[in-house]
C-alpha cells in the first residue's frame, strides 16, 4: 500500500522499505542526521501508516472501556490516552491511542499488529458499537522536536492553545486538520490529521514554514528507542503483560477491563520478567540476543536495539529476571557468540528539554 | 557523510560484494567500498578478526552494522591477519567519511595469490556498478 505523500518520498531521494504491507521512507538522508534534527530542532514524518479508527455508535465508550486497562470515561472531548487491550489471559493484544472527539472515539493503533487487534474488536463488538476504518482516508504527518511549536505557529492560529496530549481542529495553510500534541520520540511536537488529497500540500506547507529535516522509520525507531518507549510487536508480543512491560501506570485498577482479575493475580505473585533498559560499552544489542549475567548464564532476552545517535553507544530493552532487573547491575549480551557487557540502566537513555 | 557520485579507485581490486583489496607483494590492505558504504548510510559499529585470524576467500571475515542491520565482510582473499585497524572501535564512521583510506580494515599476509585472478579491476566493478544501477 501507498500512503498520500508516497510520491512525495521518492522525489525526495528517501529509501523506500515495505513495511507490514506499506511502502515507507526509512531514511531520506542518514537515519543519525534525522535522529539529530528532531533533538535539535524539527524533523517531519509521514505516519499514515498507522492505523486509524472511527468508533461510534451509543455503546461506543462501554465499548472501549471494557477492552482498555486505562480509564477512558475521563478522557475529556479532545483529550487522548494511551492504553493497553488486553486478553483474558491478561497477555496483550496491543497498544492503542484514543483521542475522544465529539461524536466518537478516534484510536490510533499499531500497523503491525492491525489484523491481531481488528479481530479481537470484531469478536467482543457489541450491539450499538460501529467500528470504522479509516486508515486509507486520512494521512497523518508528525512535527517533531523543540522547534515544532514555532514552526507550527507560522502557518496555523493559536496552537499554544493545544496542550500536551489533547487535539484540536485547525486550518494549516488553507488545509482541514486536526492536530494533537503527541508523539513517539520525546520531544514537543504534533500529530497532523488531513485528508488524502490535502497530504502533499500540507507537507509542503510544513516543509515550508521551518528549518525542518524529513525523517524516516530508522529515525522513528532510534528517537523512540531512546526514549525508551516500547513498540508493540517487539517489546511486547502476544506472549506479555503489561505489568512485565512496566506499563502498570496505564492498568487502572479501580475500573473493570479483560483481562483484570488474571493481572491482580500476577501483581500480586510478582512477575516472571521485567523489560529494562540496557546500556553496552561496546557493541550494539539488538532484537533477539539473549541476555547474560554475571556468571554468563542466560537470563533474558533483547526485544529492541541499536545505536544510541546521541550517546554513540548501543543501547535497547529486553526481559531480565526480575532479580537482575535493578539500575546499574552489570550483564552482557550475545552478539555473535561473543559477549559484550554492559548494565541495566533506567529510561529514558537521553534526557530531553521539557 | 561521503555524498555524491560513487567513487571507485584505480590500481584497486574489487569483490562483486563490494569489498576492496589494495595489494603490494604478499601483503593485501582490506575494506568496503564507497557504494557499500553509501549502501549502509551509517557505519555504528565493525566487528574485525583479531592479530593471527586466517581468512579465507570469500567467507566472512567480520560484520559491519548499519543503524539498519548487520551485515558480514566477505573476504577477498585467503590468508593471515597482520594488522587490524583499530581505529574504526571507536571511530566506526569512519569507513562512511574515508571508505578507501582511513575507513581500511583490516591487513592480510595472502597465502594464495592465484585468488586474485577471481576478482575485478576498477574497470570491471564500474562495469558491475553500472548494472547495479
Amino acid at each position: 500500500m501507498l500512503t498520500p505523500l508516497f510520491r512525495t518520498h521518492v522525489r525526495l531521494g528517501a529509501r523506500m522499505i515495505e513495511f507490514h504491507g506499506w511502502q515507507m521512507p526509512v531514511e531520506y538522508s542518514s537515519t543519525i542526521e534525522e535522529h539529530k534534527a528532531v533533538r535539535g530542532s524539527a524533523g517531519l514524518f509521514d505516519v499514515s501508516h498507522m492505523n486509524k479508527l472511527k468508533i461510534k455508535g451509543a455503546g461506543a465508550l462501554q465499548f472501549l472501556e471494557s477492552l482498555s486497562t486505562n480509564n477512558i470515561s475521563k478522557v475529556n472531548i479532545n483529550g487522548m490516552k494511551y492504553s493497553i487491550v488486553c486478553r483474558d489471559d491478561g497477555t496483550i493484544v496491543d497498544d492503542i491511542v484514543i483521542v475522544r472527539k465529539e461524536d466518537h472515539f478516534f484510536l490510533i493503533t499499531n500497523t503491525s499488529r492491525k489484523e491481531i487487534l481488528m479481530d479481537w474488536l470484531d469478536k467482543h463488538q457489541a450491539q450499538g458499537v460501529e467500528i470504522e476504518d479509516v486508515t486509507s482516508d486520512m494521512a497523518a504527518l508528525a512535527l517533531q522536536g523543540p522547534d515544532s511549536d514555532r514552526i507550527m505557529s507560522k502557518i496555523s492560529d493559536n496552537i499554544d492553545k493545544i496542550m500536551f496530549w489533547n487535539g484540536a481542529k485547525r486550518q494549516v495553510a488553507g488545509v482541514d486538520t486536526y492536530i494533537t500534541r503527541s508523539g513517539y520520540t520525546g520531544e514537543d511536537g504534533f500529530e497532523i490529521y488531513c485528508r488524502s488529497q490535502d497530504a502533499e500540500q500540507l507537507w509542503r506547507s510544513i516543509m515550508d514554514a521551518g528549518n525542518i529535516k524529513p525523517a524516516g522509520l530508522g529515525a522513528r525507531d532510534t528517537l523512540r528507542l531512546e526514549m525508551g518507549y516500547i513498540l508493540s510487536g517487539m517489546d511486547i508480543t502476544d506472549e506479555n503483560n503489561p505489568l512485565e512491560a512496566g506499563l502498570e501506570w496505564a492498568v487502572k485498577w479501580g475500573k473493570d477491563f479483560t483481562g483484570k482479575d488474571i493481572l491482580l493475580n500476577i501483581k500480586k505473585e510478582g512477575v516472571k520478567r521485567k523489560l529494562a533498559g540496557i546500556k553496552l560499552h561496546r557493541g550494539i544489542p539488538r532484537h533477539g540476543y539473549d541476555i547474560v549475567g554475571k556468571s554468563d548464564e542466560k537470563i533474558g532476552k533483547v526485544t529492541s536495539g541499536n545505536i544510541s545517535p546521541i550517546l554513540g553507544i548501543g543501547i535497547g530493552l529486553g526481559y531480565v529476571k526480575p532479580e537482575y532487573a535493578y539500575i546499574d547491575t552489570s550483564i552482557g549480551v550475545v552478539i555473535r557468540n561473543k559477549i559484550y557487557y554492559g548494565n541495566i540502566v533506567k529510561t529514558p537513555f537521553v534526557e530531553v528539554r521539557k | 557523510m561521503n555524498a555524491g557520485k560513487t567513487i571507485i579507485k584505480d590500481g584497486l581490486l574489487y569483490t562483486d560484494e563490494h569489498e576492496w583489496a589494495r595489494v603490494e607483494d604478499d601483503i593485501a590492505v582490506i575494506g568496503i567500498t564507497d557504494h557499500a558504504q553509501k549502501e549502509l548510510r551509517n557505519v555504528v559499529f565493525v566487528e574485525l578478526p583479531g592479530v593471527g585470524d586466517k581468512l579465507t576467500f570469500r567467507k566472512d571475515f567480520g560484520y559491519v552494522e548499519s543503524t539498519k542491520a548487520v551485515n558480514s565482510l566477505l573476504s577477498p582473499v585467503s590468508g593471515e591477519v597482520i594488522e587490524v585497524n583499530s581505529k574504526l572501535e571507536d571511530r566506526p564512521e569512519l569507513v562512511n567519511i574515508d571508505p578507501y583510506g582511513e575507513g581500511w580494515m583490516v591487513k592480510v599476509r595472502m597465502t594464495n595469490k592465484d585468488e586474485l585472478k577471481k576478482l575485478l579491476d576498477a574497470k570491471g566493478y564500474a562495469e558491475l556498478m553500472e548494472k547495479l544501477a
